[in-house]
């Protein structure tokens, strides 16, 4: 289990806020996604959680030891951050043998057999490798890498459809066989959202929540309507706690948040003409929680 | 974690460096020596002492002055890039993550790419180095003393080698971009013989009496890039040691507490930019003050003003500039720009104003035991056979008190602005043991009345006699006497002097009486007519001095008769 306690951060002899108190827990045997906006603090996390960083103040426990110079709860990390290092005029084969000297878990065989299946040369310079190969070839490397808790910085990033599918399934296999714990900063919601059990939310530095990702969307809801007349709709949003509206034609879509009966049966007061819930994406969630902490889209465009 | 898998993971990632190294050794070290190869064998058959010159030379052993600058380039460059290619990662973000991540203890990881730095460059050069070694055996270049040097050379060459990679790494610890980690280990390097320099130009700018008492040689024990261009072995071996153990202590110390996200920022730690800063700009201002001025007319303190003022002012910009790449950084960091402006201008007002009263020194007369002049080239005619010389143990004339009254008078009536077209230096021995060098521009005619009140004293014109200076050292010393011919027109033969121990002994104190007994006037007033000089040799290297035969030298003249008569 990973304890982030108030964690804080600072860059720049102080001059830069990167973190401030972030708690947080995550459990073993499950995918936890980082989301956050720009600069949240999501890599500085990551980092501090792999023993790169030294937090300002708090601490970060794994396995209930403190994770900044303890050589033995880093045996159990592998950290790929998002501009991964090759060493020059590297191969996939002589990264193996890196990973092999410095992770004592690393399965050489399993390696070799996912590049096998994702058709990369294992002799082939990493710097003639275009990013996404790049990339494959890290997620490759720390999923065979044997430890317990890895950690992902923007993992799908120049990844192509098929690849991020692969690479999930990757994940997944891992979790389930080799009872890893993987922690993947991204903003790629929809791709946390496949993958992910539980969400942490980093705004400003901060936590804004964390939770299972479906405990997560029963605060905010989203509700497809159509009104009989504009006042009735008029009246309706000002009674609710409203997140985003779009609208399409007469049919109103409207991003809520608060609980669903509640949310439902006020919208059913008005006795629409056509009214029903339909599940929420993270990112709507994302959006709802940081326009909650002061991220509104509309300041952005004012 | 498989630290030695590691280890040769560092060192594979290295090769380049290590054939680069051995590559350049290969030309500088084995080709060279086969090169020289031809001609020494020629000079075996003339003596030992030119082989070993030419081979240690080449070796580092006994370097000429352009083989020492070779030789001092050559190990700052290796140090210089092998530091940079080991702590790069340092400097970067991706790097410093995967690095930082391992389950490695910081101090070890430091070690570990420490020593692939290391071994990636002392291994192709002790490869090269001992392969024109074996050359210089097997040939008979290098025989007996020789080959023991060989390797206490080797030695010293890898600890000054070691001595400025510890002092790189410990620059790239500090910094988190390489090129200031460079920046930094050159400053470190350069200060420490340059604040000598620094403080004896600033000495010279403003103090008109000022004369140097510090041995400049020195200097360069005061870095380990110069140590390389000593020919003191054991000295370089003591001291690279010395700065490689402190380098390597504060290196570690560095390291453990260095914040990994300093990685891409100009310096690891709150208070380093602020002391680089003022450093720089003080030593830089300074510097530039010293050296420019010397292109200037007239009076060249205004000119160090001026010039130094301005390097003052714009030094702490550029650092700005290079450390943040930022314009604004400069308006941001106005207060230690300020404080790095006022430094050199305190520094330059305390020589100017002559706060230490170096320049109002009077000597009082029952505190001076002893005064004594100090040699200078202008006089060094027929003058410097009355002036007391420097001795290497640095003991001046202290025994009887000669003319205090009169060095104190002259003094009194010398200030600072007099000037005149001679110096005059003088050292005055107090009585608390202190000694006090300090030097007057003054007259020609002034000079001559204080030598001739000075040379009344028989016992002090003994003691300052040139020949007392001849080392005399048996048989391999030579004396040569030829006629005296300031203008080169009479062809005078130079005739060796067939003289067993005792009658070289015999001559040498003959030549010490004859000079103690003419006064300056006389000599003023005399023309010599014979020189004689004296050649010594030995296997470190040879020496020689002239000494000019005046008429007076009676004793002199009775040894030489037979010679002359030839």
């Amino acid at each position: 289990m990973i304890e982030i306690k108030n964690v804080t951060k600072n860059f720049s002899f102080g001059e830069i806020k990167a973190l401030s108190e972030v708690s947080l827990t995550i459990a073993d045997g499950d995918i936890f996604g980082l989301i956050g906006t720009n600069g949240a603090g999501k890599s500085t996390l990551l980092r501090i959680m792999s023993g790169v960083l030294k937090p300002d103040t708090g601490e970060v426990l794994i396995d209930g030891e403190n994770v900044y110079e303890n050589v033995n709860v880093k045996k159990n990390i592998c950290f790929i951050p998002d501009n991964v290092y090759f060493a020059p005029n590297s191969t996939p084969k002589s990264e193996a043998g890196l990973f092999e000297a410095v992770h004592p878990g690393f399965d050489k065989k399993r390696f070799f057999s996912f590049l096998q299946k994702l058709s990369l040369d294992p002799e082939q310079r990493v710097n003639t490798f275009s990013k996404g190969m790049k990339r494959q070839l890290t997620i490759l490397l720390a999923l065979s890498s044997g430890s317990k808790y890895v950690f992902f910085d923007e993992t799908f990033d120049g990844l192509d459809p098929v690849m991020r599918q692969t690479v999930k399934g990757a994940i997944a296999d891992a979790v389930c066989e080799m009872q890893i714990c993987p922690v993947i900063a991204s903003h790629n919601m929809r791709e946390l959202e496949d993958i992910s059990g539980s969400v942490g939310l980093l705004h400003k530095g901060g936590v804004l929540l964390s939770d299972n990702l479906d405990d997560m969307k029963l605060n905010v809801q989203k509700v497809q309507l159509v009104m009989k007349d504009a006042a009735d709709l008029e009246k309706l949003l000002s009674e609710l706690d409203v997140v985003s509206k779009d609208a399409m034609g007469s049919m109103n879509i409207l991003v809520v948040r608060g609980n669903h009966d509640e949310i439902m049966s006020r919208v059913n007061a008005f006795c629409p003409v056509f009214a029903e819930s339909i599940p929420l994406t993270l990112e709507e969630v994302f959006i709802s929680e940081t326009s909650a902490g002061g991220y509104d889209l509309k300041d952005l465009f004012v | 974690m498989n630290t030695k898998k590691l280890f040769k993971n560092l060192m594979k990632e290295k090769l380049w460096l290590f054939l680069l190294i051995l590559a350049t050794g290969f030309f500088f070290f084995p080709v060279r020596v086969i090169m020289l190869r031809q001609s020494i064998l020629a000079d075996i058959r003339d003596g030992f002492s030119r082989t070993f010159n030419s081979v240690g030379s080449v070796l580092g052993i006994n370097a000429d002055y352009v083989d020492r600058i070779i030789l001092v380039l050559l190990v700052v460059i290796a140090a210089f890039i092998a530091a940079g290619v080991t702590f790069h990662y340092l400097h970067d973000v991706s790097r410093t993550d995967f690095w930082m991540s391992l389950p490695i203890k910081r101090r070890n990881r430091f070690l570990l790419h420490f020593l692939s730095g290391f071994l990636s460059t002392v291994i192709p050069f002790l490869i090269d180095y001992l392969a024109a070694g074996i050359i210089c055996i097997v040939t008979g270049m290098l025989t007996g003393y020789g080959i023991t040097q060989f390797f206490l050379s080797m030695l010293s060459l890898i600890l000054v080698f070691l001595s400025i990679y510890l002092l790189s790494c410990l620059c790239h610890v500090l910094t988190g971009r390489t090129v200031i980690g460079v920046l930094l280990t050159g400053f470190f390097l350069v200060i420490g013989p340059g604040a000598i320099y620094l403080f004896e130009g600033l000495c010279g700018c403003f103090l008109t009496h000022y004369i140097s008492d510090i041995n400049t040689g020195v200097a360069v024990w005061f870095s380990p890039a110069t140590l390389a261009s000593l020919s003191d072995i054991s000295g370089r071996i003591i001291f690279a040691l010395i700065y490689s153990v402190i380098f390597l202590v504060f290196a570690l110390i560095a390291v453990e507490k260095r914040p990994a996200e300093a990685a891409g920022n100009s310096f690891s730690f709150r208070w380093l930019p602020l002391f680089i800063k003022i450093a720089v700009t003080t030593a830089g201002s300074l510097f530039f003050g010293l050296a420019l001025s010397a292109f200037g007319s007239g009076d060249l303190r205004i000119w160090f003003l001026f010039f130094m003022v301005i390097a003052a002012l714009l030094l702490p910009m550029v650092m700005d500039l290079i450390f943040s790449m930022d314009l604004r950084a400069i308006k941001k960091n106005w207060k230690i720009n300020l404080l790095s402006f006022a430094i050199p201008i305190v520094i330059s007002i305390f020589f100017a104003a002559d706060i230490a009263g170096y320049d109002r020194f009077v000597p009082k007369e029952n505190e001076v035991a002893s005064v004594g002049i100090i040699g200078d080239d202008a006089m060094n005619y027929q003058g410097s056979l009355y002036v007391l010389g420097e001795s290497p143990d640095k003991t001046y004339y202290s025994k009887e008190p000669v003319s205090i009254e009169e060095a104190a008078r002259f003094v009194q009536n010398n200030n600072p602005n007099r000037g005149g077209d001679y110096i005059l230096r003088l050292v005055f021995n107090l009585k608390s043991g202190k000694v006090v060098k300090r030097q007057y521009p003054t007259s020609y005619d002034e000079i001559r009345n204080l030598y001739d009140v000075f040379s009344k004293d028989e016992k002090y014109r003994e003691d300052i006699a040139l020949a007392k200076k001849l080392e005399y050292t048996g048989e391999k010393t030579i004396f040569a006497l030829s006629p005296y011919d300031p203008d080169r027109v009479i062809e005078g033969e130079t005739v060796i002097l067939n003289l067993d121990e005792k009658g070289k002994r015999t001559l040498i104190d003959a030549l010490v009486k004859d000079e103690s007994n003419m006064t300056y006037s006389e000599y003023e007033r005399s023309t010599p007519t014979y020189l004689i000089e004296v050649r010594r040799s030995s296997d470190e290297g040879g020496a020689s001095g002239v000494l000019s035969i005046y008429p007076e030298f009676t004793e002199t003249m009775k040894i030489l008769e037979e010679y002359i008569e030839k």
